[in-house]
């Protein structure tokens, strides 16, 4: 297996001493952000972008953001299971039971097995990553315009309509995103569209305005006018008993590892196709929980595998976005968006060819996903008093914070002020869009997924001498094209099966809340 | 964004109320139409497929919205959008979302609505307070922009942190005063002399 080889070569160029230190800088730096209530991993990555700016080193700068990206998820459980202000959408199955955990002074437990449910589901999915990856890019290889096409259009449905309780607010959400994507010069013709006059717009909107926009002043300003609701007080962390291991007893134990197992399995091929990241697997895994749960009853009330089993999915779905994203250049989710703009930066276009051009960065990454996740499992169970401190930050000085934040990371990538008012603007649209429950996901994925669908469309188009057949002609893209079909009528289904039996409408399927 | 949006939010500076959403659904439908009005004379220059497919269903998706708000019951079965806002005018919409208040939640909530959106309007001094906080700080942030290159990261920083704070219901003057000086202060000093990127200096000599 070549696989083990590059795996093994990528350790050997982790394991130095400067690229230690960035690993841990990252995961620090990542959990740091990511424990502070109301950000997410995409932001937290977002906001860090500017940090690399002045790194010319792209080996030790990807090995920074594995551990960003880690760090960000564990922070976030910390988060939803002490404050239950989870981040992310991903987070909200933990919060449910794990805050209830934290309630009945078991927080040490609930934090325990959801770090280490997240280091076992990691280790096992970033195992399949490095095993599937290269295939997949060797497979990829054979795609065309026309399939890629195909591809984006999937992923982009998929997420909108099965995220989220409204379809046609998803889709609202996703046209906006597809109109940012619009503006500026057109990619193949160098056009000018929806510039509105503004040279700043001629470049279009970059992906880290957008998340700046809508995560971090939307988020805020949508704070700042419910003030009154938002849940002030950290759960204690209760007692250490005796006679636990790493703070989990021995009933705690059997009843975690198999929902860590079932959660990672879950997990990884939900990350790997293209279906929005971290949001379904998570709830699959917690309805799967309950299902499988012998005391049904204590869920609710603070089972423990309702946070082992969603905490294992989570992490193995983020090792699973990987997969499109590296392998064929397909952010699924806002996180990934933002791991793309990373890869941007430095000149790096992820896809088929990324494991042959820069292999060795590859590997790296990968390996250092491997120390990300050992580091952080050293660092936040012993730490937790210092995340508990970052939680206990008073909020007007911490939303405070995070505007002067946000406003300095799009002002530090773009040095222009016209720039940091764009996403002031978004993140005025954003607040509505919250207010009046918009998922604000798709937005982020129509920005960044609609310009590579158009390429792809107008080069397969090309090739093809304008002849539209092309879109029906392989196999593959009709798979592709009827799978989108697909994702868009399955939500559906219940009520339709539904109606002809004369029985009031059931609802439709809907996976979690979104962010 | 578009001057049309733009204006809108304005308008939709009102204490949440059956209303607010269809002034968003008409602001959609609005700005859909300004955006296919511009896209139109270049379709022609470039060919058909081009632009057309991401704004038509934009203005198709508004108007869905619209007859969703219009007609709640209708959502459930995903009716056609086109030939039902034709028959539908505009002002009808008041009328029938009063009948049904907070029409949107409703029909999609599905078996787990984990977190339940705000639906309670409060009494109306508290419901316009809700509302001032938002520009209030959306007012800090654009005058900390417009401040930023005249007088400094620094200072304008401080400032912002302050004012935030301030806004958002801090009350301990002194607390945030160290906490925006100590902030802007190390921020300053760790992007222009550890990372390289420049940031305005400003009126502060440093």
């Amino acid at each position: 297996m070549s696989a083990i080889g590059d795996l093994v070569q990528g350790f050997g160029t982790v394991l130095s001493p400067v690229n230690l230190l960035y690993a841990a800088i990252g995961v620090t730096l990542g959990t740091f952000v990511g424990v502070l209530p109301g950000i997410g991993p995409a932001l937290t990555i977002a906001l860090l972008l500017p940090v690399t700016y002045s790194l010319n080193d792209p080996i030790g700068t990807f090995i920074m953001f594995a551990g960003i990206y880690y760090g960000a998820m564990y922070g976030g459980s910390t988060t939803s299971i002490l404050l239950n202000t989870p981040g992310e959408s991903a987070s909200v199955a933990t919060a449910i039971e794990g805050y209830r955990m934290a309630q009945q002074g078991r927080a040490r437990p609930a934090l325990a097995t959801a770090a280490i449910g997240s280091f076992v589901a990691a280790v096992i999915s970033t195992l399949l990553l490095a095993f599937i990856a290269e295939p997949v890019a060797t497979l990829a290889l054979s795609f065309r315009a026309a399939d890629y096409f195909a591809l984006t259009l999937l992923a982009m449905i998929t997420v909108t309509a099965l995220v989220g309780r409204s379809l046609v607010r998803g889709m609202l959400s996703l046209f906006f995103g597809l109109f940012l994507g619009l503006i500026g010069l057109d990619m193949l013709t160098a056009q000018a569209r929806y510039d509105f006059g503004v040279p700043e717009l001629l470049s279009g909107v970059d992906i880290v305005v957008i998340i700046v926009g809508l995560f971090a002043v939307g988020e805020t300003l949508y704070v700042a006018s419910r003030l009154r609701h938002l849940p002030a007080t950290v759960a204690p962390l209760g007692t250490k008993s005796s006679r636990t291991f790493a703070w989990l007893s021995r009933q705690d134990w059997s009843r975690s590892w198999r929902p860590w197992l079932r959660g990672t399995a879950i997990g990884f091929p939900f990350g790997a196709l293209p279906s929005g990241g971290a949001d379904i697997p998570t709830f699959l895994s917690y309805t799967v929980e309950r299902r499988l749960a012998r005391q049904r009853a204590a869920f609710g009330n603070g089972a423990i595998e309702g946070v082992a089993g969603p905490e294992a999915a989570n992490n193995a779905a983020f090792s699973g976005v990987l997969v499109p994203l590296l392998t064929l250049g397909i952010p699924t989710s806002s996180t990934a968006a933002v791991m793309l703009a990373a890869f941007q930066i430095f000149n790096l276009q992820p896809g088929p060819l990324l494991f042959e051009k820069s292999g060795d960065l590859v590997w790296a990454l990968i390996a250092s996903l491997f120390i990300g996740n050992v580091l952080l499992l050293a660092l936040n169970l012993p730490l937790i008093s210092v995340w508990v401190k970052v939680l206990q930050i008073p909020r007007p000085v911490l939303y405070a914070g995070i505007l002067l934040f946000a406003s300095l990371g799009v002002y530090g990538v773009s040095g222009s002020v016209v720039e940091v008012l764009i996403a002031y603007g978004i993140g005025v649209i954003g607040f509505f869009m919250r207010h009046l429950d918009f998922p604000i996901a798709p937005v982020v994925l129509g920005a960044i997924l609609g310009p590579m669908m158009e390429v792809q469309f107008r080069r397969a188009l090309l090739l093809a001498d304008n002849d539209p057949t092309v879109f029906i002609s392989r196999p593959l893209t009709v798979t592709l094209l009827s799978l989108a079909v697909l994702a868009l009528v399955v939500p559906h289904l219940p009520r339709l099966v539904a109606r002809p039996r004369g029985r009031r409408a059931a609802p439709r399927l809907a996976f979690g809340e979104d962010d | 964004m578009t001057p049309v949006v733009e204006e809108g939010a304005a308008r939709r500076a009102a204490p949440r109320h059956p209303i607010a959403p269809v002034v968003a659904a008409a602001c959609l439908v609005v700005a859909g139409g300004y955006l296919l009005w511009e896209a139109l004379p270049r379709t022609d220059a470039r060919g058909p497929f081009l632009s057309g497919p991401h704004l038509a269903p934009l203005v198709v998706f508004a108007l869905a919205y619209l007859v969703q708000q219009l007609r709640p019951h209708w959502s459930a079965r995903r009716a056609e959008p086109i030939t039902a806002a034709d028959t539908v005018p505009d002002t009808e919409a008041v009328p029938d979302t009063e009948a049904v208040p907070d029409t949107e939640a409703a029909p999609h909530s599905g078996a787990e609505a984990t977190e339940q959106p705000q639906s309670e309007p409060g009494d109306d001094a508290r419901g316009l307070r809700d509302w001032l906080r938002p520009m209030l700080l959306l007012g800090a942030l654009v005058a900390y922009i417009l401040l930023l290159e005249v007088l400094g990261f620094i200072l304008a920083s401080g400032l912002l942190v302050v004012g935030a704070a301030r806004i958002l219901g801090s009350r301990k003057l002194r607390r945030d005063l160290v906490v925006a000086a100590v902030l802007a202060l190390s921020v300053y000093l760790c992007f222009t002399r550890l990372l390289d990127i420049r940031l305005p200096e400003g009126v502060l000599p440093l």
